[in-house]
Formats: C-alpha cells, structure tokens, sequence
C-alpha cells in the first residue's frame, strides 16, 4: 500500500486492515488529528472501511499552528 | 457504518456528537453548525456586508465557502505577509478560490507598509514572529476592513484554536486576555470593525473533512514560522483528553462563553480604545498606535541600514 504523508511518501506491504487499526494502532496517531482519504478518487474514508494492499491512501494532518 | 440520519454509507463518525454522517448528512451538519453560532452569539445579520480573512488556509476558505452558501454579503481580504513561497502560495490559493466563487478578493502587501515581510520586521524589532504578525494582520485587516465599507470582520478561528488559547492563558492565570476573548469583539469605536469567529462551534478535523468533500484546494504547508508553536502542543493536549472523553472541547469552551464575565469584570475599561492614532488615524490606546510605532522602527532601521552600506 502507498501511503502519502505531508514529508513523505511511503511504500508497505499490508495485510487487510482497517482504517481506524491503521491510524491508532499502526501509525499511533490520534483519530482526532487527521482523515484517511482514498487518493484514486479524493474521498474520506471512514473508520471502519478494510484498507487492502493496492490501496493508495492519504494521511492528511488537520492540525495547524499560528 | 451508516449515517445516522438517512442511513446511507457514512464517511466521518464525529464521536463529539455520537455520530456517524454520510457527504451530504455532514456538509448540511457543517453549516448547521455555522448558522447556529452565528445565531447564538449574535454575530451578525443578512444586512451586514461580511469581510472575510482570508489565509488561503482551510479554516478561512472554508469559512468563505460557507458564508456564501449560507447567502451572506461577503468579500476576501488577504494579507501577503512577504514569508517567501510560503506567502506567493497562499495567496494563489486565495485567489483561485475567489475567482471560483465569484467574489472580490482585497490584497494588502506588508512589504507596501514596511518595506519588507514579517520575518525581516521581526528580526528588526527583535519581537517574537507570531506576535508582530498578529499586531500587523489584526491593524491590517480592521483597516481594509473598514475602508471597504464592511460591517463585520470574520476569521476562520476554529474549535481547537479557541479551545487550545484558552488553555495557555488559564494554564497562566492571563486575565487579561481571558477578559478579551470571545466569540465576538464588540466594536468600541466608529472605525473599529466588530469581530466574529463562526467556526468556533467545529474542530479542525470537521473543517478539514468539509474542504475535501467540498473540493477547496487550501494551502497545506504549515507555516515556516509555527513550527513548534506552544499552541500545537497545546492542541495535541486537548486532543489527548478528547479522544479519551468526546466532547470534552466544546465543553470546555462553551464553558467559558458562559462564565466569561468573571474575567471581563475585572477590566471594565480595558476594552475602550479612547485615542486615535496622531499618525494614521486608527483607534489606539495611546497617542500613537502598536502598528505605527512598528513602522517607525522598522523604516528607522532600513534607512539606517541604507546608510551604513552608501558610505
């Protein structure tokens, strides 16, 4: 799976997973802090949707300073 | 997961309202929302003519956005702050957003004013970034404001920004801008413009969520100048607590709203502007304003400088 990042790009090999195991279990990010959006067709994806190896995804950060 | 409301696939579960929502459930959410802190702050009515502030960042163009959909008078004032790519970038991104809506969009450069941008000026007058930013934006903006003929100036502050200031000024016991932070400042004086914050009832991650489905193309960078901001960690913190116990945000702010007065009656002056600035004109506190005694140091300086690299 390819997983864009505001740095970075990243390339992992994943077994089926969801969304919400992928942020706060794999990631460790906090659900409150960012959307998962679906890069082939610019949708949110919601917690539950099961994330597959082909996916392409974006973490989008929402919080910001100043 | 199913929206709550029409039962179709959900795309965002908001755990703050025990809620999941599908597009058009959350976007008619989203300006519920609005609405309903326009209305309870009384912020303003359909005969205000609404100036915008407008970054080029998510929170303000999804303000625009909504306030236009909402059928308000409304037009952009952004303000390049001469931060290199960063500033060329947001205004871009101001730009396109008012072409796509159809709207007049007033750019005001601070290079014009000083001679240079925000980092130059706060090297000069060896202040913190943000801080000379927030004196420059704030003049800037009620300025234009007010020569355009606005009633009403609105900014993109949002849920976790309100919330996250208002924890770093209990945290130290900040009376005195407790007593001046609120959903709306009132107007003190003839060309002070009234200030309102309609975004204060959403969070980022709800205003986020609204520019994608909405396809608003916002600048994502993240200010050169934020970068380890007590603010951001001030939001992680509440984020923590959030993600444990729902809602506890909104609580928490709206809290306050309600209790503000303990604060505000402490300096019971403290909001008058009595003066008007002998330079340029604009309500101050004393005989010349913050922004005109920036200037004066800032062209002191360059001249100087100017000076120095003639001879």
């Amino acid at each position: 799976m390819k997983i864009h990042t505001r740095e970075k790009t990243i390339e992992e090999r994943i077994q089926e997973i969801t969304v919400r195991d992928l942020i706060e279990k794999k990631l460790k990010l906090n659900p409150e802090e960012v959307l998962v959006i679906d890069r082939q067709n610019n949708r949110i994806l919601p917690p539950d949707y099961r994330l597959k190896d082909e996916d392409e995804i974006e973490i989008r950060m929402v919080i910001s300073g100043g | 997961m199913k929206c709550k409301i029409c039962g179709r696939p959900a795309v965002i579960k908001l755990p703050a309202h025990n809620i999941a929502l599908c597009e058009k459930c959350f976007e008619e959410f989203v300006l519920r929302r609005v609405k309903n802190a326009i209305k309870t702050y009384k912020m303003f009515t359909k005969d205000d003519k609404v100036a915008v502030a407008v970054s080029g960042g998510k929170d303000s163009l999804a303000l625009w956005d909504i306030l236009t959909r909402l059928g308000y008078e409304t037009g952009g004032i952004h303000i390049h702050l001469g931060i290199g790519k960063y500033s060329d970038e947001s205004l871009q991104k101001a730009e396109n957003f008012a072409k796509k809506i159809n709207s007049e969009l007033t750019v005001i450069y601070v290079r014009d004013f000083f001679g240079t941008g925000i980092p130059e000026i706060a090297k000069i007058t060896k202040r913190k970034t943000c801080s000379v930013c927030g004196t420059i934006k704030r003049y800037l903006m009620n300025r234009f404001a007010y020569e355009k003929g606005y009633t009403v100036l609105a900014t993109g502050h949002n849920l976790d920004d309100e919330a996250s200031t208002l924890l770093g000024n209990l945290l130290y016991w900040k009376d005195l801008y407790l007593a001046r932070k609120g959903p709306v400042l009132p107007s003190t004086h003839p060309k002070l413009i009234r200030k309102v914050k309609p975004l204060v009832f959403l969070t980022e991650r709800e205003i986020a969520a609204y520019t994608i489905l909405r396809g608003i193309d916002y600048i994502y960078e993240e200010c050169p100048h934020a970068a380890g901001a007590t603010s951001i960690f001030h939001k992680h913190v509440l984020n923590e607590i959030e993600n444990y116990s729902p809602g506890t945000k909104l609580h928490f702010l709206k809290g306050f709203y309600e209790r503000k007065n303990i604060f505000a009656r402490l300096y019971p002056e403290e909001t008058k502007m009595q003066h008007e600035c002998k330079e340029c004109g604009y309500p101050s506190s004393g005989e010349i304003c913050g922004f005109c005694k920036l200037r004066r140091r800032v062209k002191e300086k360059l001249e100087n400088g100017r000076e120095t690299t003639t001879a």
